[in-house]
């Protein structure tokens, strides 16, 4: 293939990550992970160093033979250290930033075999093993090329596994997502590989792991305008979307209910134990939402300040009251601040298409049914 | 041969990138016109990066024997060619709010699409050597006399949709407008001189994959933000304002003065109990609507800061600007909430703050002297 075509593929590729870097930038977003942010640019390096390899190739010029050793060589170590990057970005987000430095196994894990493939590239020129120059300073493959795509593909598939694991854990469906993509990551490198081995000249692998690239990118961006930061429930905007499509795709025979609840009290609670205790709580009701309704067909949101609501597919009413109660003990088990036991109002409405109705409708009939407990219970105090 | 597999090659990560974004946006539930349309540009755009290689298919024989199919793939391509700049000339003119071509039930905007029916049935009025193009005795594809026809189209619709966009950023209603306007302007330019290059340099494709590209930052620039904006009002949110806010602190050189506004809706707690949250909701779209358009002819960013408080940035010169603008929007609320019978009346607190470097060290001392400002115009007006 020309050198025109190959400068139109690998400056396409750098072009279009080259935006994604500018536009993740400025949007806070992504570029707020400095992994995620250095493995776009270890990409568009290896774009810029094969492409340099490919313009020097069979030119016996002196000092090429050189250059051409150094360019190879780095050539396949930022190979390595793309995939050892994507693992290490995968582990932290599931364990947290700077996780990977306080795993000292792990670490091994990602320096050896990287630093022992380093080791044989820098012998290449006496002793061949990877790959070899020849008289015209042509590039040919050795014995041993096969490593790369080991060590290669061992850290994506790792890193795979590791998002497979983590997606059975969550329990959000909107989190499950985002380590679907994450998972599927490695397809993209695989399929680009196998294209490119099939027929021979074309360059198809990193083309596809750009895709990959900006298809994560993509992914967490959507995961991060839908998820609330602080309870990592959905968040209202993705509420609101939800809701519509429900009410739209409703059948008769598939009815669902909408549920909305509140704490009590909250603001005493923020006003008297401060703004981390009140954040607490929301985070320990939001625990006991996923366990109560994480189990059925459900969709669960953080309304507002200290409201939540439920999307429940199946349930009769007799079945939500007992999981209300459920919830009840467990906010009153888990949840105390200061010795003072949390309590939730809650109301629902039933839908099921029989009668359109408006989002707001339906949530204005929940929202009376959840004032009207309110009432009640602010009576009861009163009274005893 | 050789020419289908490079331009494959080529097209590969811009389909890839484009039909990632497609599904990227199916997932979107609630989806408006302009969003719809640009739907249509990716779909348009990707039928174009596969036409492509496939058209090299039937250039020659074997399969350039079957010449009806081959005349067809052909006409195909121009006309999604043709019929891709008129759609960009629409998406430009809904986005920049260009009135001159949208009003009049939008007979304008059908007369300019008369160029592009032209061209798409060129091939069938005028064949053989003297129309778009022809196949020869050999079956190779060969340039008519006309062939500059369809890029000559192509580029004057994307210079009509480029001058929209330029003359919007000067003269469009508000500041939101002027700055995609301007984003729009410049990503006409790359797609332009790409399409010049391709059609003089022979070996260079890459009119689509830079279209294609610019596709790609439209969509994290213009498409994302309005999904990132404040679902309930439509107005910017807070990421989005420190975001802004911060450009403008940057940007000190600029000495045209500014102001930061932080307005708070009275008793919003008050009207969220006693009305419950469908009202408060409402209260707050209500309030939205009176900020958008009092301020649309300003030069003013509009965000929503928190549960029920607002700011406005506004380009203004003197506190006594300003405090014209707040008086239209108190006649503007004042006749809101004479318009219609509603449970309860709406008002507002209201403080501002004038960017002073000398006086103020950062953006958060800024917002505070405005919160407490504001808070002190609370206090006032509850005293009397």
């Amino acid at each position: 293939m020309g050198s025109i075509v190959y400068i139109q593929i690998n400056g396409f590729a750098i072009l279009m990550l080259c935006a994604l870097l500018l536009a993740s930038f400025d949007e806070n977003s992504v570029a707020d992970n400095s992994v995620f942010s250095d493995l776009i640019w270890l990409v568009i390096a290896v774009l810029l160093v094969d492409l340099a390899a490919w313009a020097l190739e069979g030119n016996t010029a002196p000092g090429v033979r050189i250059a051409l050793y150094c360019l190879h060589t780095a050539y396949f170590t930022l190979t390595e250290l793309i995939s050892a990057e994507w693992l290490i970005y995968v582990y932290e987000m599931i364990y947290g930033e700077g996780a990977v430095r306080k795993n000292r196994r792990l670490t091994l894990i990602l320096v050896i075999p990287i630093a022992a493939f380093f080791a044989l590239l820098c012998c290449s020129p006496i002793f061949p093993s990877v790959f070899s120059l020849d008289a015209q300073n042509v590039y040919h493959r050795e014995s041993l090329f096969f490593i790369q795509y080991v060590i290669g593909f061992g850290y994506l598939i790792a890193a795979s596994v590791l998002a497979l694991r983590q997606r059975a854990r969550e329990e959000l469906t909107e989190k499950k997502r985002e380590f679907s993509a994450v998972a599927s990551f490695v397809f993209y490198p695989l399929i680009g590989g196998v294209l490119q081995i099939l027929f021979y000249g074309t360059v198809f692998l990193w083309p596809c792991t750009a895709a990959a690239i900006f298809m994560v990118s993509s992914r967490l961006h959507r995961a991060q305008v839908s998820v609330d930061a602080l309870t990592q429930l959905n968040n209202r905007r993705r509420f609101d979307r939800y809701l519509l499509t429900c009410i739209r795709n409703t059948h008769v025979s598939r009815p669902w209910h909408l549920l909305l609840l509140d704490v009590d009290d909250f603001k005493a609670i923020n006003d008297m134990f401060g703004h981390t205790a009140g954040d607490a709580a929301l985070c320990n009701i939001a625990q006991g939402l996923k366990t109560v309704f994480g189990q059925s067909d459900s969709f669960i949101a953080r309304y507002g300040g200290d409201e939540f609501a439920v999307v429940l597919y199946g349930a009769s009413d007799m079945e939500i009251e007992r999981m209300l109660a459920q919830l009840a003990s467990f906010c009153a088990n888990t949840t105390a601040v200061d010795c003072r036991p949390l309590s939730l109002s809650a109301g629902y409405a039933r839908y099921d298409g029989e009668r359109a109705m408006r989002p707001e409708e339906l949530i204005a009939l929940a929202d009376s049914a959840m004032y009207r407990q309110k009432l009640q219970k602010k009576a009861a105090r009163t009274r005893s | 041969m050789k020419n289908l597999i490079a331009q494959f090659n080529i097209n590969l990560l811009p389909t890839l990138i484009l039909i990632l974004i497609c599904l990227d946006i199916r997932k979107d539930e609630t989806r408006d016109s302009n969003s719809r349309m640009f739907f249509l540009l990716l779909g348009l755009q990707i039928g174009l990066l596969i036409l492509e290689p496939v058209s090299w298919l039937f250039d020659g024989p074997p399969l350039g024997r079957l010449v009806p199919l081959g005349w067809c793939v052909n006409v195909l391509f121009f006309a999604a060619n043709i019929l891709l700049s008129y759609v960009w000339f629409l998406y430009f003119c809904r986005k920049t709010h260009t009135k001159w071509f949208l009003g009049r039930g939008h007979r304008r905007e059908l007369l300019m699409g008369v160029p592009c029916l032209l061209v798409c049935a060129a091939p069938i009025l005028l064949p053989g050597t003297s129309g778009v193009f022809y196949i020869d005795e050999s079956f190779r594809y060969c340039r008519g006399a006309l062939f500059f026809l369809p890029y000559a189209t192509s580029i004057l619709y994307l210079l009509v949709s480029a001058g929209v966009a330029v003359f919007a950023a000067v003269r469009g209603r508000s500041g939101e407008i002027r700055r995609q306007s301007r984003l729009l302007a410049f990503a006409m330019i790359p797609p332009i001189l790409a399409t010049l290059v391709q059609s003089l340099c022979y070996g260079w494709w890459i009119a689509r994959p830079i279209s294609a590209l610019m596709m790609m930052v439209l969509y994290l620039k213009v498409q994302r933000q309005d999904v990132s904006n404040d679902s309930l009002t439509g107005l910017n949110n807070r990421k989005q304002m420190s975001r802004y806010l911060s450009g403008k602190w940057r940007a000190v050189a600029s000495d045209s003065p500014w102001c930061l506004i932080m307005i708070d809706i009275d008793r919003f707690k008050s009207i969220n109990d006693t009305y419950g949250h469908t009202v408060g909701d409402e209260a707050l779209c209500r309030m939205a609507e009176c900020i958008k358009q009092t301020f649309s002819e300003a030069n003013a960013f509009l965000c929503r800061y928190g549960g029920d408080e607002f700011v406005i940035i506004l380009d203004s010169d003197t506190p006594a600007d300003a405090d014209a603008w707040i008086a239209a929007l108190k006649a503007r609320v004042a006749r809101e909430n004479a318009g219609g019978p509603h449970t309860y009346s709406l008002s507002f607190s209201v403080g501002y703050a004038f960017f002073d470097p000398a006086r103020q060290a950062s953006e958060t001392a800024l917002i505070a002297l405005a919160d407490r400002r504001m808070y002190q115009n609370k206090q006032l007006r509850q005293l009397q």
